[in-house]
């Protein structure tokens, strides 16, 4: 096995028996509770032409805005445990590349955030079956979608993990580094987008500059997005924005690599 | 000096130097001149009511919840440092060779981050009233202005100090990361959840909500602190149960946090 897998082993067995891994879950369904709960009692489901589309809608929101969060802390605790307990001192007296460290806890966070994606769509499916009527053509059409959402879900975790990541390697106080990681999620999906700051941009600028300010948050390129029901859609009316999603996290791994190599860690 | 008001006043000067505070203080005054930015361009279009009426409800009223949600982040972000952080980095070990009662370091904790809070929100407030007043000019009384910022701001501090101690709280019980997340969960279920799917799914119960209070004691519809039309007296009578409410809040948390953390072995 290389020595990337074997540290992707390591961090991953590290996250799956970590007690972190109960809280996110308990999270998440908490979230899925509160939502279908609300769908199903005020018969929002009902009312609405297309109720997968609605659903879809709800699903994708949980997974990329409450998710993003969950990417915030699954990036500073991979590396904050190992900072502060001098394991990743240990770690780097191996005979591995430090890049390969890296690469590993980004297979194992992938891996990781491939099964928080498994159990919410699971939930989902669970619930379409029990909660919405004629569910079998219903629950095609939600399956039909679900490569779209794991693009998009994925784009989003990667770079607040890789962002919360960054964080903790460049700044040595751990506190600040955890303030910085929410503050990105805080600007990006709810300081950019909200028509106050947005708004206000685009009254004294311009048009132009407020869409542009706008245009750089998550939630923005997710609206955009969210009429969309297939990959192929997206991908041919909304390129551009999922472009952009890709870029913010290429930009982000490359940082975080440059980071880690150059970085004096201990 | 009562090691108390020792504690405090260290933790007031630590919190002084935390670059956390440099951070939001940037992100407050970025926030503050691109608001007074775009209002200098909407305030005066405004049509409906008088001067003060505009100036309260539409300069006051946008950045009321945006502000309220940052301070509950900010609360979020200082408390985890205070307790969660000291925890992880053994720092309390230190502090409780000294001659200290457990409870005299976490009350003067609590205490110095207290009255930083309050400076904070003071200075915050008096930066973003300057800010309006500059572009679209003061209200007519100042008495006014002062009576009803100073009570919105007062009324916003008890939520914040509810975070904190919640935060606290968590710290004590919890290891770092899972009371980051629990706080997280707290803090994005209560003010960035913007279906607000907590208090929907509570009914009656949502009261018990530090957030429903404080928006019930703030700026209920009806009862709004904002309103220069309803008498001052007259909003103060009707939001006293929910500001009282808040305040047991404050009291309770801080009670348990004193109990909890005189028996822990940290």
């Amino acid at each position: 096995m290389s020595n990337t897998l074997m540290v992707a082993k390591k961090e991953f067995l590290d996250l799956l028996n970590s007690r972190l891994i109960v809280l996110i879950l308990a999270w998440y369904v908490i979230v899925f509770v509160l939502l279908f709960y609300e769908l199903v009692s005020t018969d929002q489901l009902m009312n609405v032409d297309n109720p997968v589309k609605e659903l879809f809608i709800r699903y994708l929101y949980t997974l990329c805005y409450y998710g993003s969060l969950v990417a915030v802390v699954l990036g500073f605790s991979s590396m904050s445990s190992e900072i502060s307990g001098k394991a990743l001192n240990t770690l780097l007296a191996k005979p591995l590349y430090r890049d390969t460290i890296i690469r590993g806890k980004m297979i194992a966070a992938v891996g990781f955030i491939a099964i928080i994606f498994f159990v919410i769509s699971l939930l989902y499916v669970l619930g379409i079956l029990l909660f919405i009527g004629s569910p079998l053509v219903k629950l095609n059409a939600f399956l039909s979608v679900l490569p779209l959402a794991f693009m998009l879900y994925l784009l989003c975790m990667i770079f607040y993990y890789v962002v919360s990541m960054l964080a903790l390697i460049v700044i040595r106080e751990q506190s600040l580094a955890l303030f910085m990681g929410f503050l990105f999620w805080i600007l990006l999906f709810y300081f950019i987008p909200n028509e106050i700051f947005t708004g206000s941009i685009d009254y004294f600028f311009g048009e132009r500059i407020g869409r542009f300010v706008g245009g750089m948050s998550h939630l923005t390129m997710l609206n955009q997005m969210f009429g969309y029901m297939d990959i192929q859609g997206v991908l041919v009316e909304k390129g551009f924005e999922v472009m952009k999603m890709a870029l913010y996290c290429f930009i982000g791994i490359i940082l975080v690599h440059i980071a880690f190599l150059r970085r004096d860690v201990s | 000096m009562m090691p108390i008001f020792m504690v405090a006043k260290n933790e007031f000067s630590m919190l002084l130097r935390n670059p956390i505070v440099t951070i939001f203080g940037v992100l407050m005054m970025v926030f503050a001149s691109v608001y007074a930015m775009g209002g200098s361009v909407t305030f005066p279009r405004f049509q409906i009511g008088d001067h003060d009426f505009v100036f309260f409800y539409v300069g006051i009223g946008n950045f009321y919840w945006m502000l309220s949600m940052f301070f509950a982040f900010f609360s979020m972000c200082i408390g985890i440092s205070s307790i969660a952080d000291e925890r992880s980095n053994h720092t309390f070990s230190v502090l409780f060779t000294k001659p200290l009662y457990r409870r005299d370091v976490l009350a003067g904790k609590f205490l110095g981050i207290g009255i930083f809070m309050l400076f904070a929100l003071v200075l915050v407030f008096s930066l973003l009233t300057s800010f309006i007043i500059i572009v679209f000019g003061g209200p007519s009384s100042l008495a006014e202005l002062v009576l009803r910022m100073g009570t919105f701001a007062f009324v916003l501090y008890l939520s914040c100090i509810f975070t904190l101690g919640l935060v606290m709280l968590l710290g004590i019980i919890f290891n770092k990361a899972e009371a980051l997340v629990i706080s997280l969960a707290y803090i994005s279920f209560e003010w960035l959840t913007p279906t607000g799917l907590i208090p929907q799914s509570l009914g009656d119960l949502q009261i018990i909500s530090p957030m429903i209070l404080f928006v019930f004691a703030s700026c209920r519809p009806g009862n709004d602190l904002l309103m220069t039309t309803l008498p001052y007296d007259i909003w103060l009578a009707n939001a006293l149960p929910f500001i009282v409410l808040l305040l047991a809040e404050v009291v309770i948390v801080t009670l348990i946090n004193c109990m909890l953390f005189t028996r822990e072995a940290v």
